[in-house]
């Protein structure tokens, strides 16, 4: 028997990946640069984007569900199943992030530090458990790498350093000289960890994971994953925030690296799910 | 009480009786097969064997279908079996995705044609992962699986492991039957004799 690439999530699955991942990075990048200054000057309209993106994320998780009525049940068995963890990750975020806009809004600004670092913790294990959650899946050897859960997260940071940029041009919120080098420190260890990933996924000896990997390398898939998540996804943005770094022209690179890196994460997402092989059933296999 | 099967790749012919039988008995719905029978080949010209083997949910006594289960829909009951309580189950494929034996199978819910007499396809699972329960039901009236009373070969044996008198246990001591997938550790329920 062969093996057989995985049909059980698609396309929702991993936009829900991306919303998620990019929803918690906006939330907790934007709060982890705003409490530099005390939290003062929080913009509502960011944090509530951040929450719509998580529950963007989390509608479209739910539609991918046989029974999305049952949705709610996703939390009974948080002590083994990343899946029940994440429920209740998305939804604790969600809710700090509604208590801070709500706190701001009532000017109760003695409760905004605490609530804060309670949002960032919950972003963190929101942008985290992706990984996690794919990681379980024991018998998908692409999926099966210690290197996705740090692969997610850093992607999550970044789409929501990208999604700062991009508020930031738009609303004026004054952050471009921290997030010019802080979007150069995370896209350099990005990098690094999407490299690994693929090159420890090509060295695996799993035959699901040869299969996965034939698969992005086959003719169809090859030139969108080498265009998307390589030329769009890393390589494009790593040149704009290199530039942006040191050159006297910021706004317009860092604006073409956060669009260019959003749209690689989101293929990165697509790529990672698609390309996934179940390992082959046989006693053969095994001693061949 | 531990509730195992045990299957003789030598009997088996790869008849398909027991894929057809499980179907009908438990109205799967169209391109679903709770147990499916693979074919493999082994040696080298002019030694080769040919091998029909059975595959179907294994069981595990450390099943990953279990531990990723974000509902506790899948639960094992206290004779072994691992079952799925389709009340709670939404459908999220997890288990599918942990399977290592790819044996659970997502039921769409899509609308049957209209030559379907009702109740095929298992109405009651629509829009949840199905797999096979060793036939629970069969089982409590003191019934064997169907696929283990259709089989013309005797290539299925069923029955309790703990029960030193019964035929499993026998064969579990004098066969050395193996596993699939013998790297994890899953300790599947379901053995195989004749693999060599």
């Amino acid at each position: 028997m062969s093996p057989r690439l995985q049909a059980e999530w698609g396309a929702r699955v991993s936009l829900d990946f991306f919303f998620g991942g990019a929803g918690a990075g906006l939330l907790g990048s934007y709060l982890l640069i705003a409490a530099r200054n005390g939290y003062r000057g929080l913009s509502v309209a960011v944090i509530a984007t951040g929450v719509v993106l998580v529950l963007l994320g989390l509608l479209l998780l739910a539609s991918e569900l046989g029974r999305p009525a049952k949705a709610l049940r996703s939390m009974a068995n948080p002590g083994t199943s990343w899946m029940a963890r994440g429920a209740v990750f998305n939804l604790a975020l969600i809710a700090a992030a509604l208590l801070l806009i709500t706190a701001l809004l009532a000017g109760l600004r003695m409760l905004v530090p605490a609530v804060a670092m309670l949002t960032v913790l919950c972003s963190a294990l929101v942008a985290a458990y992706p990984g996690f959650l794919l990681f379980g899946a024991k018998d998908i050897r692409l999926w099966h790498s210690r290197l996705l859960p740090g692969l997610m997260f850093l992607y999550s940071l970044m789409s929501g350093l990208s999604l700062l940029t991009l508020a930031d041009s738009a609303l004026h919120l004054g952050m471009q000289a921290t997030l010019r080098p802080a979007a150069l420190i995370v896209m350099l260890p990005v990098t690094i960890l999407f490299v690994a990933f693929w090159g420890r996924s090509s060295a695996a000896m799993g035959c699901g994971c040869w299969e996965g990997l034939r698969r992005l390398a086959g003719r169809q898939l090859l030139a969108p994953f080498v265009v998307s998540t390589i030329v769009v996804g890393i390589l494009l943005p790593l040149v704009c925030y290199v530039y942006a770094a040191f050159s006297g022209v910021a706004e317009l690179p860092m604006l073409l690296g956060a669009v260019s890196f959003l749209a690689g994460a989101v293929c990165l997402r697509y790529f990672v799910v698609k390309a996934a092989s179940h390992e082959p059933v046989t006693f053969l296999a095994k001693r061949s | 009480m531990k509730y195992v099967m045990v299957i003789d790749l030598n009997q088996c012919v790869g008849c398909d009786t027991c894929t057809v039988a499980c179907k009908l008995d438990n109205q799967t719905g169209s391109g679903i097969q709770w147990g499916r029978v693979i074919e493999e080949e082994s040696g080298r010209f002019p030694e080769v064997k040919k091998l029909y083997i059975p595959i179907l949910c294994m069981h595990c006594e450390e099943s990953e279908c279990l531990k990723v289960c974000p509902t506790k829909a899948t639960y094992r009951d206290p004779r072994g079996l691992v079952l799925i309580d389709y009340d709670k189950c939404m459908g999220c494929q997890y288990c599918m995705l942990a399977c290592p034996y790819m044996a659970r199978h997502f039921n769409e819910a899509r609308t049957p044609p209209p030559d379907v007499p009702a109740g095929a396809g298992g109405d009651s699972r629509k829009g949840v992962v199905e797999k096979c329960d060793f036939c629970e039901d069969r089982l409590s009236v003191g019934g064997l699986p169907r696929c283990v009373e259709v089989c013309s070969y005797d290539a299925r044996i069923f029955g309790d492991r703990d029960d030193p008198g019964s035929r499993v246990a026998k064969l579990l001591a004098e066969e050395k039957p193996e596993v699939l997938k013998p790297e994890g550790t899953y300790h599947p329920s379901v053995y195989y004799i004749g693999v060599k």
